[in-house]
Order: C-alpha cells, then structure tokens, then sequence
C-alpha cells in the first residue's frame, strides 16, 4: 500500500481524522489527566508561539535601529570631517542634530573624540556642546553601565567645565563607574594636579580591576599625578594593590624623582607585592647611587624579591656586580636563575656565560641559550 | 631621518590600514586633502597584498590590525630595496612604549600614538612624502 493508492488516502483520511479528535477538547471528557495534558501542551504551544513573535519583531526593530543608525552617521559624518579638519564651523554640525538623535550623535561623535587630540578634538567639543545636557539624566541612571557610559561621554566630549561631575562620580557606588570617571578626567584637558588627589584617594575601590589596568589609566594623566602617586606608594596605610598600581604608573612616566621614595620602602621591611613594585620601579628609574640597596635584595629569603632585585642590578649595577649575577645563576629558583642569566647578558658578561655554558653546569644550557638570543 | 619617496606616477597614492573606523575616516579625509589618492582596507591581509601588487608614496597601517599586523607589513616592506619602499606611518594605540621602540626597529618612518592633532598628522605626512607640484611638473 502506497500513499497513493485508494487504501493509502483512506489510511490519510483516517490519521485526519484522528488527529482532529485529538485537538477537540471533547474527546477528552471525563479523562482528568489527559485533559490537564492537553490543556498544557496547548499553553506551552501559545506561549512558544507568542515568544517567537516578540523575538521576531525585536530583532526587526533592531535592524530598523541599526540602519536609522547607519544613516544618521553617513549623513553627520562628511559634515564632522570637515569640522575637525577646520574647513566647516562646529556649530553647523550641531544644528543638523535633530532634539531625538541627541544621543546617538554624541556616541558617534565620542568615537571620533578618542582619536583626536588638539585643536581637532576642540572643534568636536563645541559640535557636541549643546547636546551634551541630554546625557545629565544617564548620569544618575540606576544600572551602573548606563552611568559608566555618560560618564565616558562626558569625558571624551566635555572639556573643562566637565572636571566636577566627573570628580562627584569617583564616590560612585559602582567602583565600575568611578573608574570609567577616573579615566575619563584625563580626557577633559584640566591639568591633572588639580584633580590628582581625587583618584589616588579612590584607588582601593580599584583593586578588583587588577595593576595593569589601572596604571594605564594613572598613566593616562601625565605627570601631573606624580605628587599624589608618590604620596601613595609612601603611605604605609594604603593597600598593597593601590600602591603597586602608583609605582607602576610612576614607573611607565619615567620619574625619576620617585626613585628615592623606592630606595626608602625598600629599606622599611615592605611586603613582598610593595618590595617587589619599588624594585621594578629602581631598575627603571634608579641611578648607580641604589645599586647597593638594590644588591642587598639579591640573597634576600623571598624568591620574588630576588627575581626583581636581579633585574634591578641588571640595570644600575656595573661589571663589578657579575659575580653576584653569576651567583644568582645558582639560585633555587630557575626564575631567578634565568633573570640573573638575562642580567649577565646586559651587562656585557659574555665570557662569564660561554664559561658556563661549555662547563657541566646545572644551569649551562640556559647560558647556552642566553648566548645565542 | 626618511628621505621624501618619489615614486614617478603622475598622481601620489597611499595605503590606509586601519580597523578602527573613525582613525581610518579622518586620515582619509587628511590625505585627501593632501591630494592623495587613498586605497583603504581593514585588515593587514588585504594590505600586503595591495602592497605586493601596487605601488604606493606612503603607507598608513595600524599596529593591532587583525592577522597581519602593522609591525608584519613593515618587515615584508624592508626585504624591498631602499628606493622602493614607501615610507610607513603606523597606528598605534597609547601605552605601548615596547611597541613603539620596536616600530622604529622595523623601520617605521613615524609612529602616531592616539590621541593625535590632524595638524602635526598632515605636517608630518608632508614630510614624508614629495609635494604634489614636484610630481606634476
């Protein structure tokens, strides 16, 4: 039998048929269960249905949103060129911002704003200034990404004028926000010495978001901030992470003068993170004067202290401190080990490592790679 | 200090690569005005190969491109003969020091750090590359 044949469509009509008594309510009279079944699988059906048509028409109004988008930026953008590029008046591009597209302009504009600096990022200011009130109330905003995003707006936007509400959302509850408001005054083009206090004061809240981060975002400010980091990596009451992050940040600015405040943590018994942070800081901006502080650290207990103290005499030392990085060689740790190797090389100890490396040294292969880097 | 390239065509061409969209519409805007026709593309592959195939007066290339990076073109550009190599302008993001240091290794005749001034942008293109009146006279 074939579905084609007679007996194939009467077996079709019967499945019909079946089928149809299935979907009536009727056939299941008296049958609790199988009512409550049906009932349910019914709902689940509407409801799925139902969600399918929200998915539907929230992804077209997307695109619908999307493409809005598109053709606002294709129409600003020629006219923004030409703004930033001096050949047209900022205020006429603010004018072609309709009250509705507010937000979206500044989100295009901001884009723009984190490439240019100068007179350039000048021009795009003052096309964004009348507009910038319409973000005052995402300011306050109870989802802390929505604050986050006004604020960097503000930053990258708003000049000057801009340093106090950005300076109010540094005790934001959200440690999320005070960063984005931390990075974002280094945008406005205040010096940083009038604001500096403020984020080193805040820098505990940061310490989740790890060192590196935020020593770039310290880096960001200049050396307006070196007073306030140097304060910081001073102060024995701060938390480790929020010191580390100063001497980072001083150490990528290349100041000189926070060489001593290292010298002198140094000499105070830090912890290992602290200790650790100002030698970094020594091998970068240490003179010869701290090679003999730098020196003691070499044999200290802690194999941390002595990998860093190691590249710090890699540094500031001379060839008399070969010895003591050929010592280091030996060292437990082949952290330390392949540092002091490393140490060997800039001090031009060349003999010292072919020496090793043709001996049955544990370490004489690690020597024979460091010659051949 | 990179001596002005004069690749002899009647009009001076760059390569523009960027992935960031803005940084890539306002140097194409600049070198426009510079008089400059711009080849553009996104990512590092489409540019060595625009590079392999074409010649260009200058070549602005960002540092973090996807796949081939900027770092990459400037050593397949510096197995070329000095006289055939247009000088390279690359893109860099702050807070790369090593970066940059090595960008010069490569032989990078500039490395713009953003935020940058269009002014000392278009100043330091016009260093590198000879004025459109030398080429047409």
């Amino acid at each position: 039998m074939t579905l084609l044949d007679p007996g194939g469509a009467a077996f079709l009509g019967r499945g019909a048929a079946r089928l149809a008594d299935w979907l009536t309510p009727a056939y299941y009279e008296g049958v609790w269960l199988l009512q409550a079944a049906y009932l349910t699988t019914l709902g689940l059906l509407l409801a799925t249905a139902l969600l399918g048509i929200i998915a539907l028409l929230l992804n077209v109004r997307m695109r619908r949103a999307e493409q809005d988008s598109a053709a606002l930026r294709k129409r600003w953008e020629p006219l923004l060129l030409d703004v930033v590029a001096g050949d047209q008046a900022p205020e006429v591009l603010a004018l072609t911002v309709q009250p509705d597209d507010r937000l979206e302009f500044l989100r295009f504009a901001m884009s723009f704003s984190l490439v240019l600096g100068g007179e350039s990022r000048a021009r795009l200011v003052r096309a964004a200034a009348p507009h910038l009130p319409r973000i005052a109330g995402l300011v306050q905003h109870r989802e802390p990404v929505r604050r986050a995003f006004a604020i960097r707006l503000l930053g990258a936007l708003g000049g000057r004028d801009q340093v106090p509400p950005l300076q109010a959302a540094l005790g934001d509850s959200s440690p999320f926000v005070a960063l984005a408001a931390a990075a974002s005054l280094a945008r406005t083009g205040a010096p940083a010495e009038a604001y500096a206090y403020d984020i080193t004061g805040v820098l505990e809240r940061f310490d989740a978001f790890g060192t590196a981060a935020v020593a770039s975002m310290l880096t960001e400010h200049g050396l307006g901030l070196r007073a306030a980091l140097i304060d910081t990596l001073a102060d024995a009451t701060r938390s480790d992470a929020a010191r580390v992050a100063a001497a980072e940040a001083l150490r990528r600015l290349g100041d000189v003068g926070a060489a001593e405040v290292a010298a002198q943590l140094l000499t105070s018994t830090p912890r290992r993170e602290v200790g650790a942070a100002a030698l970094r800081l020594l091998r970068a901006v240490g003179g010869p004067a701290h090679a003999p502080l730098v020196r003691s650290f070499v044999t200290t207990y802690d194999p941390v202290l002595r990998l860093h103290a190691v590249a710090a005499l890699s540094a500031l030392g001379t060839v008399a401190d070969i010895p003591h990085l050929r010592r280091a060689l030996d060292d437990e740790s082949v952290w330390v080990a392949v540092r002091a190797a490393h140490g060997l090389r800039e001090l031009g100890a060349r003999d010292t490592l072919k020496h090793l490396a043709a001996s049955p040294h544990p370490r004489a292969r690690l020597a024979a790679q460091m010659l051949a880097s | 200090m990179i001596a002005p390239v004069f690749s002899g065509r009647a009009s001076r061409r760059a390569l523009l690569a960027e992935d960031d969209a803005a940084t890539a519409a306002v140097l194409a805007h600049l070198l426009t005005r510079k008089q400059l026709s711009v080849s553009r593309c996104s990512d590092g592959q489409t540019a060595a190969e625009r590079l392999a195939h074409q010649a260009f007066d200058l070549v602005l290339a960002g540092a973090n491109l996807p796949g081939v990076n900027g770092l990459d073109l400037l050593r397949t550009l510096a197995r070329r003969a000095p006289d055939s190599r247009p000088p390279v302008i690359l893109l860099a993001w702050p807070g790369n020091d090593a970066l940059l240091a090595q960008a010069f290794r490569e032989g990078a005749a500039e490395v713009l750090v953003r935020p940058f001034s269009l002014v000392e942008v278009g100043a330091r293109i016009e260093r590198l590359i000879v004025p459109a009146e030398a080429v047409t006279s």
